[in-house]
């Protein structure tokens, strides 16, 4: 038993340690009040602080860039010659800047220093990739490079401040937002919420602590004619990051232009965000090709990176350019192999092949599994398949590869060779036989007829077809489409959707008099789309033309691959006028709505980036000529572009609604 | 120490650190010129900002914009535009309507001022001191797309100042007769209804009247900007005070044909200029003149006159008549890859 003494000690050395505690929470306690009524205003003003702190760690080497005598277009709303901004990269005067300094030539690119004086520029090398640019000046003062390489984690959220120069004083100006993604743009941005208006161009986006997270530059997703400043100001803006500007900074400084890299896989799926890397096929004289990638791999890896997706591997290579080599992963019949690609800066481009079928998918139940079966409905005449397939066959496997829908048929015909025969293998009844077909090439004279089947329907009473207006809530646009009533059984219609010139008359009257009893003869849907303004077509309306696209084709039996736009400058005799350029730059930007694009040959082509075809979209474009030296200039680099040019010869408005209609033949 | 005395000293402790840091709190809040928190300064700055009713334009455009009081019998400042094109009705923030009268304007300030009849009411103080700066904290608060109407109060909007620049002018043609300097603002303010709408800083204090919904001459973009008090607070002094307002023209107007400098005077002769904006790169100079003296050569493009950038010939025509033909002039001119200042004497 413990002395008294003992207790009494202890007993006071735990009150007294207590009572201290609990005397300091008491005295804290009462602070926690005043302080939970927030000074929201004194947090507005040491965030602004650090804001200018950050900022002005690199503000020395951030520059104004002014270009004088440019061609007074604007890009948009943003004028042609807009002062934007740039940043010093080294002290041999190397500033780089986004390229829409360089979007059109101008007498003088003037880079303005932080002391305000000014510098001529001349352009070293562009990265075609990311929209940057490298210029030089010849300067005496000493310059401050920027630093790309300081370290800086990457958190969504994190604080990011939009830096720039503006006016004529090149006065510093800031932007505060979150880091809102990464990777956007298939692998080569950052995306921020920060105002970037033009002047912001060119500037660097930093971290609260002033490190360098990337260089801004206008941007805007795939999909659309609008330029790329569309976007400013909007809550989304886009910056290079600066650890893969640091790795090509070296190519730019030797002079040597940055490309995006192309690797030649075609996709197994239609769809890049759906599962799955098989390759469906590889581009022939291609990276892939060369490197030893096989139809039938599924790709693991890319450069180290897991993907699981086609889109993961676009956006994988966001970081490489053409000349950049890569380590694969792919798996091949259970086994891992690993290749070394080097990416290239063109492949030769598709030229899409036919066999001559018009085919289904049917649903196919197995006990619990469902599978698409790809069975032939048609066979046209006097082509590759009309000694070889009959209606009814099922398709199994082409080139290898196993079909699992029309859409993957289609994919391997786009990419095959011309003029060599291709395995198909087939069911025919009981019996799986494997046939030798050699497709012919889609590009070429118009020469392809309706199947005997789809004549003999038209043959007998012709029914007749309903012109009706079309009216969309949110555009002015007048429309107006000839279509079978609600009670024709007539189905695998083709859609030609006519835009008619600025001026023109109305779309009922043109419907009407001209293609009413023709569409009902060659069974396509014909849709006239009038524009918003009597005197042009412009950009903005590309969007209203897709959505009259899709309420068409819900008032009939359309083939989702029949759907063709054009005007009537595509007629033989036809000149090229507005509608013309419009209905090329929305075929162009919208491919996997349009299958076919008519216009004239007199056509001037639009101003829209054609993008390279990579077997996703089967766009054809059709022109009223009769020899191949009638080409005109434009058209070549949509063929180098990978879309087939076909001749129509002294297209009717017969022979063209039978093209669109047979649009959906493969 | 006894324990339940210690408890009971404790919480008195306690209980008077509370009361006194609330009653500094409290007297924080009403003395005006402290730093009360957020949620009062924008209550505040809300009272001072009014609604303007008036014209619609021949184009149908919105009948409404902002304002805000700067005299307790009721001056209000706002935006000189088309909507003061009839008589004004003002709405105050507690809802009460007032016929307004135009006293008066200074369109190369974008300002027009109102009166009502009223009295002891909140207004916007103009500091002579106050210097923003980029990355200072603002709150505008104007009544955007109309969206207060009756005595809702007017809408709070926070941002940061992007920049203090002036508003650069292309071709001569200005969309705005105020060419002064801005506070361009990282907010999307420019919104029908926002002209004349306070910009106030995190004092509560104002700093700038927000502008029209105007392009930035130079990039095209749409502007997101407001005219400093500073600039605007002598002539509202002026007007409130009914004193006739001299505004000090810094601008530069053009001067006779025969009291200015010209092309030819000054011995240059331009390449052809045939398109529609031709860069000013000199083609011929002509001996014994101010420029053949200063140097200028053939294929020297001209970039800069008295500090204005050139961005055509015309440009450089225009700039060149605001010059006094017996004054020297300027030039920053490229050659080659240098820029080289030139000074042109007569």
């Amino acid at each position: 038993m413990r002395p008294r003494s003992l207790n009494r000690r202890t007993k006071t050395r735990v009150s007294l340690v207590s009572r201290t505690f609990v005397f300091t929470i008491a005295l804290a306690l009462p602070w926690l009040g005043p302080a939970c009524l927030a000074d929201d205003a004194d947090f507005q003003r040491v965030m602004a602080a650090a804001v200018r702190t950050a900022a002005n760690r690199v503000l020395p080497s951030v520059v104004a860039i002014e270009i004088i005598g440019t061609s007074n277009t604007a890009q948009g709303e943003v004028e042609q010659d807009a002062p934007t901004s740039g940043v010093i990269v080294d002290i041999d005067g190397h500033v780089l800047a986004s390229s829409i300094v360089v979007s059109s030539p101008s007498a003088s690119l003037l880079v303005v220093l932080p002391d305000g004086t000014r510098q001529a520029a001349r352009v070293v090398a562009r990265d075609h990739h990311r929209d940057l640019v490298l210029l030089r000046i010849d300067s005496t003062k000493t310059l401050v490079p920027i630093d790309f390489t300081s370290p800086n984690t990457r958190a969504i959220g994190q604080t990011t401040i939009a830096v720039g120069r503006y006016g004529s004083e090149a006065s510093p100006m800031i932007s505060r937002g979150v880091l809102s993604a990464q990777d956007r743009l298939d692998g080569i941005a950052l995306q921020s919420d920060a105002r970037v208006s033009p002047a912001l161009y060119g500037g660097p986006l930093i971290d609260l602590y002033g490190n360098v997270l990337g260089l801004l530059i206008p941007a805007i997703a795939d999909g659309g004619a609008e330029e790329s400043t569309s976007w400013y100001d909007s809550g989304i803006a886009f910056a290079i990051p600066g650890d893969v500007i640091l790795r090509k900074l070296d190519q730019l400084k030797s002079g040597r232009d940055v490309k995006k890299g192309l690797i030649g896989i075609v996709a197994k799926t239609s769809d890049p965000f759906q599962d799955g890397t098989e390759v469906a096929a590889v581009r022939t004289r291609s990276p892939a090709e060369s490197a030893g990638l096989k139809p039938g791999d599924n790709v693991l890896e890319i450069d180290g990176t897991p993907v699981r997706r086609h889109q993961e591997i676009r956006q994988a290579l966001g970081r490489y350019d053409a000349g950049e080599t890569i380590a694969v992963k792919v798996e091949r019949e259970g086994n891992q192999i690993d290749l070394r690609i080097t990416l290239a800066e063109s492949i030769p481009p598709l030229q899409p092949q036919r066999l001559g079928v018009i085919t289904r998918d049917e649903t196919i139940t197995q006990g619990e599994d469902q599978s698409t079966q790809v069975v032939v409905g048609e066979v046209l005449p006097g082509t590759p398949a009309d000694d070889m397939l009959r209606a009814g066959d099922i398709l199994l496997k082409v080139r290898g590869a196993d079909l699992v829908d029309s859409d993957s048929l289609r994919r391997l015909l786009i990419s095959a060779e011309p003029e060599q025969p291709i395995e198909v293998r087939i069911r025919r009844g009981a019996m799986e036989e494997v046939l030798s077909i050699t497709p012919r090439s889609v590009a070429g004279q118009w020469l392809l007829n309706f199947p005997t089947a789809w004549n003999a329907d038209a043959g007998e009473d012709v029914e007749t077809w309903e012109v009706k207006d079309l009216k969309l809530p949110e555009a002015p646009n007048e429309a107006a489409y000839v279509a079978p009533t609600a009670e024709s059984k007539a189905n695998r219609l083709g859609l030609l959707i006519l835009l008619l010139n600025p001026g023109q008359s109305s779309p009922r009257e043109v419907l009407a008099s001209t293609w009413a009893d023709v569409a009902a003869k060659t069974g396509a849907v014909v849709c006239a789309i009038a524009p918003e303004d009597s005197r042009r077509w412009q950009p903005k309306e590309i969007e209203t033309v897709v959505n009259m696209t899709a309420a068409v084709m819900k008032q009939a039996a359309i083939s989702p691959a029949a759907v063709a736009v054009g005007t009537t400058g595509a007629l033989a005799g036809g000149s090229g006028e507005a509608a013309d350029t419009m209905a090329l730059a929305v075929a162009v930007s919208q491919s996997t709505t349009f299958f076919g694009v008519a216009v004239s040959a007199m056509t001037r082509p639009p101003g829209v980036r054609l993008r390279e075809n990579e077997a996703a979209t089967s766009l054809q474009l059709m022109i009223p000529i009769e020899k191949s030296d009638e080409l005109p200039a434009w058209c070549a680099a949509v063929k180098s572009a990978g879309y087939p040019i076909v001749r129509g010869g002294k297209t009717t408005t017969e022979s063209l609604l039978q093209w669109a209609r047979l649009l959906q033949s493969i | 120490m006894r324990g339940s005395r210690f408890i009971s000293v404790t919480w008195l402790i306690a209980l008077f650190q509370f009361v006194a840091l609330s009653g500094m709190t409290v007297l924080s809040q009403l003395n005006a010129f402290a730093q009360p928190p957020l949620t009062s300064w924008a209550r505040t700055a809300q009272q001072r900002v009014v609604k303007v009713y008036g014209a619609g334009g021949l184009t149908g455009l919105e009948a409404y914009q902002s304002g805000f009081l700067v005299s307790p019998e009721g001056h209000v400042a706002t935006a000189w535009s088309y909507v003061l094109d009839v008589e004004p009705i003002v709405l105050l923030d507690d809802g009460r309507r007032f016929e307004a009268k135009i006293v008066g304007f200074e369109p190369a300030l974008e300002l027009a001022v109102l009166k009502i009849e009223a009295s002891e009411l909140p207004y916007f103080p103009i500091h002579e001191e106050l210097e923003p700066q980029w990355g200072d904290p603002i709150l505008a608060v104007s009544n955007l797309f109309n969206i207060a109407t009756g005595d809702e109060p007017a809408s709070v909007m926070q941002g940061t100042i992007a920049t203090i620049s002036n508003l650069s002018a292309r071709r001569g043609t200005f969309k705005t007769p105020y060419h002064g300097a801005v506070l361009v603002l990282d907010l999307i303010a420019n919104n029908p209804g926002a002209a004349g709408g306070a910009v106030v800083d995190s004092s509560g204090r104002l700093i700038g009247m927000l502008g029209k919904e105007l392009r930035d001459t130079a990039t095209g973009a749409w502007l997101n900007y407001a005219i400093p008090a500073g600039v605007l607070r002598k002539t509202i002094g002026d007007i409130i005070a009914g004193r006739s307002t001299t505004l000090i023209d810094d601008s530069t107007p053009m001067l006779d044909r025969d009291k200015s400098h010209n092309l030819a005077a000054l011995g240059l002769v331009l390449i052809p200029d045939v398109l529609e904006i031709t860069p000013a790169y000199v083609d011929e100079v002509l001996e014994g003149t101010p420029a053949a003296r200063a140097n200028l050569q053939p294929d020297d493009l001209i970039l800069l006159v008295n500090g204005k950038r050139v961005e055509s010939q015309r440009s450089l025509r225009s700039l060149l008549r605001t010059v006094d033909r017996r004054d020297d002039v300027e030039f920053a001119i490229q050659r080659e890859s240098q820029i080289l200042p030139m000074v042109l004497r007569p």
